[in-house]
C-alpha cells in the first residue's frame, strides 16, 4: 500500500469514525524508522518496545491538538527521543546512578545473539554509543544512523545547530577513541 | 531490521564530512548502514495492534489516564499542607518567643489586687463621667453602652451601681 501523506492521514485521523483506522495506518507508516531511533537509544528489544507503545499512546491523545504547520514525522520523532530519555532516567534511577551498573543493564542484550546479530567490531561500537551521554548519544545517532540533517535534529532536540554540532563532533570523538582503544566493554 | 531508506539524504556538508573522516577513520570506515539490531519476525506486523489494543484498554479504565494526574494533584496537596504546617508551627514558636518575660511570670496577690482596684477605678469612672477613656474606648459612649460593655466584662455592676 502506498504511503499517505501527512495531510491526508490528518484528514482522515478528523473524521471520528475513521480515526482508529487513520491511526494504524500513522503506526504502520512510521514505526519502523522510530523503532530504530529507539532500540539504537536504549539497545533492548523489549525496552525499545515499551518505550514505542508510550510514544504512539501519547500521540494519539495528543493528534487532535498536533498543529499542522509542523511536520508530523518531526513530532513523533520529538515524542519517541523524551520518551527514549525519560526511559534512560527511569533506568539510571532505578540503579542509583551506579554508571556502570546502568551502561551493564544497557548493553545486556548485545551478549545474545537473539537480540544482536553485529560482529565484535559493531559490538564495540555499540558499546561506544552507550558510554555517551543521553543527549550526545540521541545526536549522534540521529546524525549517524539515520542521517538526518541538522536542521532536522535541532526541530526535534529544540538545540541550536551550533550546540549539535560540536556535540556531534565531541561524540565522534570519544566513539573513535574507544573503537581504536583496547578496551573490550 | 531493515533500515528504511533515509529520507533525509546522506549530504552531509562536505567540509564537515571531510573533518569527520580525518578525525575519525576508523569510525567512518564503518558500514553505517548495516543494522546489527535483531527484531523479532512479524514484530511490525503486530505491534499496531498491541498499540491499539492498549489504547482501547486505557479507554475502558476511565482513571487509568486520570489516576496518574490525582496522584500528582494529591501530592502537591499533601506537600502544600506540610508547608503551611511547618509555617504555622514556626510563626506560633516564634510568636510565644517574642512574648515579654513578665507576661509568662505569676502574679502575687497584691499585684493581682492592685490591678483589680485599677480596672475598678476605671469602670466607675466610665460610669460617673461617661467620659472617653484614651486609648481603649475611641468613642464617647453612652450610659447605657457603658453598663453593657462592663456586664460582658464581668465587672460587679450591682455593686456599681449601689455605690452611686
Amino acid at each position: 500500500m502506498s504511503e499517505l501523506s501527512d495531510k491526508e492521514l490528518l484528514e482522515l485521523f478528523r473524521q471520528k469514525d475513521r480515526r482508529h483506522y487513520a491511526f494504524d495506518l500513522l503506526v504502520r507508516q512510521y514505526q519502523e524508522r522510530l523503532y530504530n531511533y529507539v532500540r539504537r537509544m536504549v539497545t533492548d528489544h523489549q525496552d525499545a518496545e515499551d518505550v514505542l507503545q508510550n510514544v504512539f499512546i501519547k500521540a494519539w491523545r495528543g493528534l487532535d491538538k498536533f498543529r499542522e504547520d509542523a511536520q508530523l514525522f518531526s513530532w513523533l520523532y520529538r515524542i519517541a527521543h523524551n520518551e527514549s530519555i525519560t526511559h534512560l532516567k527511569r533506568v539510571k534511577r532505578g540503579l542509583f546512578v551506579d554508571h556502570e551498573a546502568v551502561f551493564e543493564r544497557l548493553t545486556a542484550s548485545l551478549d545474545h545473539g537473539e537480540q544482536f546479530s553485529g560482529d565484535a567490531i559493531e559490538r564495540k561500537l555499540q558499546r561506544a554509543v552507550m558510554r555517551l551521554p543521553e543527549k550526545q548519544r540521541s545526536v549522534f545517532t540521529m546524525k549517524y544512523f539515520q542521517e538526518m540533517k541538522y536542521h532536522e535534529i535541532s526541530a526535534i532536540t529544540g538545540t541550536s545547530i551550533g550546540a549539535l554540532k560540536s556535540s556531534y563532533h565531541i561524540a565522534v570523538r570519544k566513539i573513535e577513541e574507544h573503537l581504536t582503544s583496547d578496551q573490550t566493554k | 531490521m531493515s533500515i528504511p531508506p533515509s529520507k533525509h539524504n546522506n549530504m552531509v556538508p562536505k567540509d564537515d564530512s571531510e573533518q569527520l573522516e580525518r578525525s575519525a577513520p576508523t569510525l567512518m570506515g564503518l558500514p553505517r548502514h548495516r543494522d546489527p539490531f535483531v527484531v523479532p519476525e512479524r514484530f511490525f506486523s503486530r505491534f499496531p495492534l498491541s498499540v491499539k489494543d492498549r489504547i482501547l484498554e486505557q479507554d475502558r479504565r476511565p482513571f487509568g489516564v486520570t489516576l496518574p494526574r490525582l496522584r500528582l494533584a494529591g501530592a502537591l496537596v499533601f506537600g502544600m499542607l506540610m508547608i503551611m504546617a511547618a509555617t504555622y508551627f514556626l510563626l506560633s514558636r516564634t510568636a510565644f518567643e517574642d512574648q515579654p518575660a513578665e507576661l509568662s511570670g505569676t502574679l502575687t496577690s497584691e499585684e493581682w489586687l492592685l490591678y483589680e482596684d485599677s480596672e475598678l477605678l476605671l469602670a466607675d469612672a466610665a460610669v460617673n463621667e461617661g467620659v472617653q477613656i484614651a486609648g481603649i474606648v475611641d468613642q464617647e459612649l453612652a450610659a447605657e453602652n457603658v453598663l453593657t460593655f462592663l456586664e460582658l466584662d464581668g465587672a460587679y455592676i450591682d455593686e456599681l451601681l449601689a455605690e452611686q
